[in-house]
């Protein structure tokens, strides 16, 4: 299934694009998702473990299962105000 | 009304707005842009937002300090993009029957903001950049 990813802050800056585009298999969930973006940021699950993860807009834990076409938002901690 | 906006925010229009005859209390909180930070001097803020999420989840804040405190009336305004020090990145306001209500309701949405709200601020110095609240710089 494919799933569009979007990087925001800190975590765009550092892989130099907004969002990346996966092909994972069924019944993934965002565990899976984080393992597969560790190919692009090596170390990445370690420092995922600061960060808060959406889909569709809505936080979801990290057992949350994705479908196709599921927008995923990786959130640095944030920092509005 | 939830809006965020690149352009100054035109304070005095939203206060205009806010104003309605079954309040006594309007109360207004202004996030202001600082010219230090970390021992530093600050030149400009930038913001980042994820616009769409920000928005509902600003939404659920107001719904929820509305229903809680009984608000006649509530504005979050966030600006994004670059601004220069003193501006306003952050205008709230809150008008109620009573003082009580839309202090707390204030304090309580600038504190859940701050928490669950994708936004992202960086600061720029004369000798380089930080991400607020990054791993890399948690302060």
């Amino acid at each position: 299934m494919k799933i569009t990813v979007k990087l925001f802050g800190p975590h765009k800056e550092k892989l130099k694009k907004d969002n990346i585009s996966l092909n994972l298999s069924e019944n993934s969930n965002i565990s899976d998702l984080i393992l597969n973006l560790n190919q692009y940021e090596p170390g990445f699950k370690e420092n995922v473990k600061s960060y808060a993860v959406a889909v569709n807009l809505i936080y979801q834990d990290k057992d949350f299962k994705l479908n196709n076409g599921d927008e995923v938002a990786i959130i640095p901690p944030v920092s509005g105000g | 009304m939830i809006v965020i906006t690149e352009n100054i925010i035109a304070i005095n229009e939203y206060i205009n707005e806010s104003n309605d005859s079954s309040s006594g209390s309007l109360l207004i909180f202004c996030g202001t842009t600082r010219d230090n930070n970390l021992g530093k001097s600050v030149d400009y803020l930038e913001y980042e937002s994820y616009v769409d999420m920000a928005k509902l989840q600003l939404k659920k804040i107001a719904d929820f300090s509305i229903s809680k405190w009984g608000l006649n009336n509530l504005k979050i305004i966030h600006r994004i993009g670059k601004i220069k020090i003193s501006e306003i990145s952050l205008l709230i306001i809150a008008s109620s029957p009573h003082r009580n209500e839309s202090f707390r309701a204030i304090e309580y949405i600038v504190s859940e903001l701050k928490k669950s709200v994708p936004i992202w601020k960086k600061e720029y110095y004369s000798d380089g950049e930080i991400w607020i609240g990054s791993p890399d710089n948690p302060n």
